[in-house]
C-alpha cells in the first residue's frame, strides 16, 4: 500500500515547500504554477550534435538551454533546453525536451506523480509561462 | 571489458597507482582540471583506505574509466570543498547516501573523447551501474555527485533516475550543480 511522502495539508503554498530525505521538493501542480520563477541563466548548447539535437531539434537550429530558481529556501531549480524560431515574426524560443529540476509533484493526497510525469506536467507549466523574451535578452547579452 | 570494485588495500597488485597515473591523464592532463597533485598521478585528501574505487578495465589491463565512493558520514568532496552547491542546506550525512566523485570513462587510446561525450558511452552506463550496485552493497539508496549541469539531461537520456539537489552555481560562465543518482533496480538503460 502506498502512503503519501509528505502530508498533505490545507497550509499555504509558502508554508508546503520544504525538501524531502530524498532531495526532492515535492508540491502541487496548482503550487508550482503559481512560484515566481527567477531567471538564473541561459546559454547557447556547447555540443549540440551529442545532446539536445537528440531531442528533435533540426541539425541547423540554434539551441540552447535556460535554468530559473525561486529565491525561497529551499530554491526550487528548474531546467529546460530550447529551440529558437519565430513567432510572428519575431524570434521566439521554445522548449525543447523534458524539463529537470529537484521538484517532484504529488495528488492531491500527496502521492508521488514519479519523475517522468513530473517532468511532463512541469513541462506543460513552463510552455504556459513568458520565459522566451527573458532567454533571448539573457543570450544577446551574454554572446 | 571488467569491472573492479573495492578500497585500495583490496585492489589487485598495481591496480591503485595505475588509477591515479589515470586520472593524472584524464583530469589534469585533458580536461585541465586545476589540481595540486605530483606530477603524474591525481590523488587527493579524499583518497583514503576506506575509499571505494570502481573500474573499468579491459582485458589487456588498460584502463578506460574509474569513479571512487565515499560515505557522506566521512569527508567528502561536496560536503568538504563545494558546500555552496547547496545553498545553504546541510550537505548529507547519512549511511544511505554515498557520494561519487572523479568519475569518467575516457579510452585514452581513443581519438576523440568530450567530458559530455562521455555519457553516451556503454563503458561508462555499465561503469555507473557498477558504482550504484556498490553503493547499493555499502547501503546506498543514492548517490550524490558534483557534475557540470549537462550531465543531467545525459544521465536521464542514459536511463538513470537523476536530479538535482539544489541550483547550479556559475563556475566560469558554465553552470556547476549537485546531482542525487536514485539506486534503484532499473537504473540505466540495457541498450546502452
Amino acid at each position: 500500500m502506498r502512503e503519501p511522502s509528505r502530508a498533505s495539508s490545507t497550509t499555504s503554498a509558502v508554508e508546503r515547500i520544504q525538501i524531502s530525505r530524498d532531495g526532492y521538493i515535492r508540491l502541487l501542480p496548482a503550487t508550482f504554477s503559481k512560484l515566481p520563477l527567477v531567471h538564473l541563466i541561459s546559454g547557447l548548447e556547447e555540443e549540440p550534435d551529442s545532446a539536445a539535437l537528440s531531442s528533435g531539434a533540426r541539425v541547423s537550429a540554434i539551441v540552447g538551454y535556460t535554468e530559473w530558481v525561486t529565491t525561497e529556501s529551499p530554491a526550487i531549480t528548474i531546467g529546460w533546453d530550447w529551440q529558437l524560431g519565430a513567432s510572428g515574426g519575431s524570434a521566439s524560443c521554445a522548449r525543447l525536451g523534458e524539463v529537470r529540476s529537484n521538484v517532484m509533484l504529488v495528488d492531491a493526497e500527496g502521492y508521488d506523480l514519479g519523475p517522468q510525469r513530473s517532468s511532463e506536467l512541469l513541462g506543460t507549466a513552463i510552455d504556459d509561462m513568458p520565459w522566451s523574451d527573458q532567454v533571448l535578452s539573457a543570450i544577446r547579452d551574454r554572446y | 571489458m571488467q569491472v573492479v570494485s573495492g578500497t585500495a588495500a583490496g585492489l589487485p597488485p598495481g591496480l591503485y597507482p595505475q588509477v591515479a597515473s589515470y586520472r593524472h591523464e584524464v583530469f589534469v592532463r585533458r580536461l585541465g582540471w586545476q589540481l595540486q597533485t605530483p606530477e603524474g598521478i591525481e590523488l587527493d585528501q579524499f583518497d583514503r583506505p576506506d575509499t571505494v574505487y570502481i573500474i573499468a578495465r579491459e582485458d589487456d589491463g588498460s584502463i578506460t574509466g574509474c569513479g571512487r565512493l565515499l560515505p557522506t558520514t566521512q569527508p567528502y568532496l561536496l560536503g568538504d570543498v563545494f558546500p555552496q552547491l547547496l545553498h545553504g542546506l546541510a550537505p548529507p550525512c547519512t549511511p544511505d547516501i554515498w557520494e561519487l566523485s572523479r568519475f569518467c570513462a575516457v579510452d585514452l587510446h581513443e581519438r576523440v573523447n568530450t567530458p559530455m561525450g562521455q555519457f553516451s558511452s556503454p563503458v561508462t552506463v555499465q561503469l555507473l551501474k557498477a558504482a550504484l550496485a556498490c553503493a547499493a552493497a555499502e547501503g546506498a539508496q543514492r548517490l550524490i555527485t558534483v557534475s557540470p549541469l549537462g550531465v543531467e539531461r545525459l544521465l536521464r537520456r542514459a536511463g538513470f533516475h537523476a536530479h538535482r539537489a539544489a541550483p547550479p552555481i556559475i563556475v566560469d560562465g558554465h553552470p556547476l550543480f549537485a546531482c542525487y543518482i536514485e539506486v534503484e533496480p532499473c537504473s540505466g538503460n540495457t541498450s546502452q
